[in-house]
């Protein structure tokens, strides 16, 4: 039995609706965008370097070098190859309250390769290749979403998201001495996002609104690096790197359909984008104490001229102990922090989530193996404006865990 | 007030830290340093050294003057008895070769060239290319660059188990790792800072002995005359520039307060030799 509703209420049951559709609409908008290009250090790279919470311009003696300054490939001991085997990467994102009274929440769980490596040494020159992949997320999610009121019953989200960046090149470094190394990296980097949402929209009257949306972006860019090391005095080196990118292309294709009060809809759009990337500029130290404990310390200054986003500032620091030549055990903290400016009522590009982590690992060495088993954790909080028109900021936070697990052979 | 205290706390740390650590290798972690080399480890430096010298020897034949061998056999012989390893046995040879050079094998085999004895002058000259070659040996500068050990924890390390095995793949493994030894002496060179210890081991040598290192460093610095006519292009590709050796030479001489010490160079025992070749 279908109860009747009261002709003069059929009206603010119907503006509700139109709006709450509106706001989910929104919502879509926003999730089509939020791949997360807006941290740069989601991913710690390397063994040594990610359990040291990316503290390595200083250091950066082994093939992770590659990536975080060139110049330390010069000063790595012997031929290697090394590769994180598997890093178990998660991450859960939490919107309060975005749809009604309940929390929305995003996961990412991910295995990825994300570090492969060799250096060879020929005297005083030193040539690496590396393939990195510093950001991943894969995303699936069902969630149901109880809004039960006069106009929607229930609410059901199902979306599938990926985003991955490859990058793959060349390094080259050159000694001068003990004291003094330069060296250039040059990446080629290839980005693929892919975002598909589906959406059913459970209505009273026994009726429900379908929709269905779908982004695939694109991107190909160039990454290169140069980098000094110098040591001003002996248990000290320094570390500088500049690094920018270079646009290739960046091509944005949307589909959509709905169906909205029995009327089916279909829309679909290609657009080649432009995009500045920012200028990275990192200084950093490491300090050998002896042969036995390091410590590291990193300055990273992102400039951009994207008018929506920010110049961002990332440090980290990072101790390295070995309890005796066979067992290595490591530390770190670092910022993640957004190039979004903060977001509130009156300007807010999506969200601002600044980030703090915390990593440790352990290093089992042989005579020409060793292999690290580590964790970062990182979380963070901050507003984010989930429906895109800043009507409803809303607190979110985030969390992140990755499991390194790497293998390194020296020959 | 505070914040001075903290900067002189800073720099006491950095002046500290500076003493404890190494002068030179500074950066290296606790698992790149040396450890302690077992017998079996030094077993397996003679195999492989032997080996080493075979293949060698397959390519390049000794001079036949057995007067001339006996003579570099037995200075070199004297001069490691005095600074070689105890637990090696030395050996010494001339192999009849043109080009300018010397090279020296794991496990103590010492190779020095027709070529380069007849460009030397002098005893101490010869002496100097031989400590040259006993200090590669002394430091293990291949060992460690190929990490020659009797039991490794990869494939290639493990000479012993190549050395023991029938299979076909502890063969290729030997072949493989002794292809690479011959292209280290031959055509890749060790690397700078090994040719400038073994340099400096040499000069020590010679002194030590009552030498004249100057004779010594004078020979090196001729071999730029013989490069530039076409000699010694092994050498060249395999060493530093002379005059980086001359320079190195003539600091750790200064440093070591040699500077005008001069000593014997036995010049006219060395022509009765030299007329052999």
């Amino acid at each position: 039995m279908v109860k009747r509703i009261p002709p003069g209420f059929r009206n603010i049951i119907g503006c509700f609706r139109i709006f709450l559709i509106y706001l989910i609409c929104c919502l879509l908008t926003y999730t089509s965008v939020t791949a997360d290009e807006y941290h740069y250090k989601n991913v710690l790279v390397g063994d040594r370097a990610a359990t040291m919470g990316g503290a390595y311009i200083g250091a950066a003696d082994d093939s992770s070098g590659s990536f975080y300054n060139p110049a330390g490939i010069a000063f790595a001991y012997g031929d290697s190859v090394s590769g994180s085997g598997n890093a178990y990467h998660s991450s859960r994102t939490t919107y309060s309250q975005a749809i009604g009274a309940d929390d929305w929440v995003r996961d990412s769980t991910t295995i990825l390769p994300n570090f492969f490596g060799m250096i060879k040494k020929y005297g005083d020159y030193t040539v690496a290749i590396s393939y990195i992949v510093p950001d991943s997320i894969i995303e699936h999610q069902d969630q149901k979403f109880n809004v039960n009121n006069a106009a929607v019953n229930q609410y059901y989200l199902s979306l599938h998201s990926e985003d991955k960046t490859n990058m793959i090149g060349p390094s080259l470094a050159y000694k001068f001495s003990d004291t003094l190394s330069v060296g250039i990296s040059l990446f080629y980097s290839y980005r693929i996002y892919r975002y598909q949402q589906s959406e059913f929209l459970a209505l009273p009257s026994g009726l429900a609104d379908i929709s269905y949306n779908s982004v695939k972006l694109e991107e190909y860019s160039y990454l290169p690096k140069i980098g000094i090391q110098y040591s001003p005095f002996e248990p000290l080196f320094i570390g500088l790197t500049i690094s920018q990118g270079i646009l290739e292309s960046r091509t944005l294709q949307q589909d959509s359909s709905k169906i909205e009060d029995n009327i089916f809809t279909l829309s679909n759009a290609e657009h080649s984008q432009i995009k500045t990337y920012p200028t990275q500029i990192s200084l950093g130290a490491a300090f050998y104490y002896s042969p036995s404990l390091l410590f590291a310390l990193d300055a990273d200054y992102y400039a951009t001229t994207e008018e929506d986003l920010q110049n961002v500032t990332n440090v980290a620091f990072g101790t390295e102990w070995f309890i005796d030549a066979t067992h290595a055990i490591r530390g770190g903290i670092f910022t993640n922090n957004d190039n979004r400016v903060e977001c509130t009522t009156s300007a807010c590009n999506e969200a601002q989530l600044n980030m703090n982590g915390l990593t440790f690992g352990y290093s089992n060495y042989t005579r020409t193996n060793s292999f690290t088993l580590g964790a970062v954790y990182s979380a963070g909080t901050g507003k984010a404006d989930v429906y895109g028109d800043k009507s409803a900021i809303v607190d979110m936070e985030r969390q992140s865990i990755t499991v390194v697990f790497a293998a390194n052979y020296n020959y | 007030m505070k914040k001075i205290l903290s900067i002189l706390i800073l720099f006491q740390f950095f002046a500290f830290s500076s003493i404890l650590a190494d002068e030179t290798n500074f950066r290296l972690r606790e698992n790149q340093i040396e450890q302690g080399y077992s017998e079996a480890d030094i077993e397996a430096e003679i195999q492989f050294g032997r080996n080493l010298a075979a293949t060698i020897l397959a390519k390049y034949k000794l001079h036949p003057n057995r007067e001339l061998q006996r003579y570099i056999a037995t200075l070199g012989t004297a001069i490691a008895s005095q600074i070689g390893r105890d637990e090696l046995t030395y050996y010494f040879a001339v192999i009849d070769v043109d080009d300018i050079n010397a090279y020296a094998c794991p496990g103590g085999y010492i190779f020095i060239t027709k070529g380069a004895i007849q460009t030397m002058a002098n005893e101490a000259q010869l002496a100097g290319v031989i400590a040259h070659e006993i200090g590669h040996v002394d430091h293990r500068h291949v060992v460690k660059n190929l990490k020659i050990r009797a039991k490794g924890d990869s494939a290639t390390s493990g000479i012993a188990a190549a050395f023991g095995g029938t299979s076909a793949t502890a063969r290729i493994l030997l072949d493989q790792l002794t292809e690479k030894a011959f292209s280290l002496l031959f055509e890749e060179g060790i690397n700078k800072d090994s040719e400038f210890e073994a340099d400096a081991t040499g000069v020590e040598i010679l002194t030590a002995l009552g030498y004249d290192w100057q004779s010594y460093r004078d020979y090196v610095a001729g071999l730029q005359g013989y490069i530039g006519q076409g000699q010694g292009q092994v050498l060249n590709k395999t060493h530093p520039s002379v005059s980086q050796r001359v320079d190195k030479i003539t600091q750790f001489s200064n440093q070591s307060n040699f500077g005008e010490l001069h000593g014997k160079t036995n010049t006219t025992r060395f022509q009765k030799y030299h007329r052999l070749l």
